[in-house]
């Protein structure tokens, strides 16, 4: 099993486990796999080395219990709501998947129905603002249920937060040490009572001068970030999408069940990972040393993207390019196509091409220094090289 | 061995291997991996456990561009050590009697 398909299923696991106990699960596997590798294993012997995926889990699981860590609220409403949701995707998505058509018309849906779960009634909504001294403050923790959350840079040295407060559930907000936590509580959440389709709104301001880590996990709202510098961005958005722009990390990683991920003007030192099971994701202007893309069902468009390796994986959509630079280059699309624009011209790269069902321009072979890997099941590839 | 047993020596044994400085999940299998049965699965949950109770402060520096988490004792972690041994020297005392005793037989 390759690193990335360990920690794919590991994470589907880990399920109930809140996010940010996921996201640090996940980095261990991978830092312990990578070392591994580094100490002269292969890939697979040090996935291998690993052990089991559901003892991993369960012992895991039980662990955080015994800490006493609150495994994900059980939001019985929100929960059929998003199975339904998916349950109907899903059998769209099988009708469709042969003929290629799913992405648009299952996401469009999804941003539909997902404005419709998070209307709250207005008359129970009030504006709150506070602010806090940023002093040693290095990591941001943020786990909303109902918000939409807007991250920005703030005029003065003081972080700002301000909020729709609404009376059923409570915003816990914690600074301590070199930490600050924006955690909702939920009372009572009753989705299908509420009239006005309006998302609760969160804005979170930080000073210019913060570098540090955000993790933020969002049950329903749209992630929107747009602040110059973070060391590490760990961003989930379940039913919403995520927006980032103008920003530099070390280190970013995004996660949406059912919204668009959009990356737009931004720099990553390491690693760019976005997932998403149904929607798009858009990348413009970025630059990264390792890229990996991997949607269920959507389309990933990446327009004028710089990467040392790009990974892009979907299973029912397709892949569009237009400008893509990067030393190693790996394409799969099982039921979508594949077309568009890479750097430099063919006989730049040497080419690994799998394609079973249909057409493609592009054949295996060259002894160009970049590598090109295209895997296509029933779509086809058009791949143009800009240089040619 | 005795589960609560192995738990709380490799814990111990997890502080001991951080008494020569900041080191990182790997280093710690292998350096205790002679000594005892580690493996990552369980030497997570110990060093959440150690985190959690003040013994080890955790930082994330780049290596070879990623992460990597090291992991630092705490005086916290240092008197559990001391603690420990202290509390060994009693029961090594008794098990030196037990040895003797059944050799005599």
């Amino acid at each position: 099993m390759s690193k990335k398909e360990f920690l794919k299923r590991l994470k589907q696991s880990l399920g109930n486990l809140p996010s940010d106990e996921r996201v640090k699960t996940l980095d261990y596997y991978s830092e312990l796999i990578d070392d591994r590798i580094e100490s002269g294993y292969s890939e697979e012997a040090a996935v291998l080395a690993m052990g089991d995926i559901n003892r991993i889990a369960s012992e895991i699981t039980a662990d955080a219990r015994e800490r006493g860590v609150e495994m994900k609220k059980s939001n019985t409403q929100l929960k059929t709501v998003l199975f339904i949701v998916l349950g109907v995707a899903l059998g769209v998505l099988l009708i469709f998947a042969c003929w290629n058509l799913a992405e648009n018309s299952i996401s469009n849906a999804m941003d539909k129905l997902s404005g419709k779960v998070d209307s709250i009634a207005s008359e129970d909504i009030h504006d709150v603002k506070n602010e806090y001294a940023l002093g040693d403050i290095t990591n941001i923790d943020i786990d909303l249920t109902a918000y939409s959350l807007t991250v920005e840079a703030s005029d003065d040295d003081m972080i700002h937060l301000s909020y729709q407060d609404i009376s059923t559930s409570i915003v816990n907000v914690n600074a301590q040490k070199n930490s600050l936590s924006i955690k909702q509580t939920v009372k009572k959440l009753n989705l299908f009572t509420l009239n006005n389709s309006k998302l609760l709104q969160m804005t979170l301001q930080l000073p210019r001068d913060f570098k540090g880590k955000l993790v933020s996990s969002l049950t329903t709202g749209h992630t929107n970030i747009n602040f110059p510098e973070f060391t590490e961005l760990n961003v989930s958005s379940t039913a919403g999408g995520i927006t980032a722009r103008n920003l530099k990390a070390f280190d970013a990683r995004f996660d949406s069940t059912a919204g668009h991920i959009t990356v737009e003007d931004c720099a990553f030192d390491e690693r760019l990972s976005a997932d998403v099971t149904a929607g798009k994701i858009e990348l413009r202007n970025v630059n990264c040393v390792k890229l990996d893309l991997d949607t269920t069902m959507g389309e990933v468009s990446i327009d004028n993207v710089v990467a040392d390796r790009a990974s892009v994986d979907t299973t029912t959509g397709s892949i569009k390019l237009k400008g893509l630079d990067a030393q190693s280059i790996s394409l799969s699309a099982t039921a979508g196509s594949i077309k568009g624009e890479l750097a430099g011209s063919r006989e730049d790269y040497s080419i690994s091409s799998s394609v079973s069902l249909g057409s493609s321009n592009i054949k295996s072979g060259g002894s160009g220094t970049r590598s090109l890997n295209v895997e296509c099941t029933t779509g086809s590839v058009s791949v143009k090289f800009a240089d040619d | 061995m005795d589960i609560q047993l192995k738990r709380g020596l490799v814990e111990i044994c997890v502080l001991s291997a951080m008494l020569r400085g900041p080191t990182y999940g790997y280093q710690l299998i292998k350096d205790i991996s002679p000594y005892m049965e580690i493996s990552e699965s369980t030497l997570y949950p110990i060093l959440k456990r150690l985190e959690a109770s003040g013994c080890v402060i955790v930082r994330s520096a780049e290596h070879n561009g990623r992460l990597r988490k090291y992991y630092d004792i705490t005086p916290q972690g240092r008197s559990r050590i001391f603690d420990f041994l202290n509390d060994w020297k009693d029961i090594m005392k008794v098990y030196y009697y037990i040895e003797r005793e059944a050799n005599h037989v």
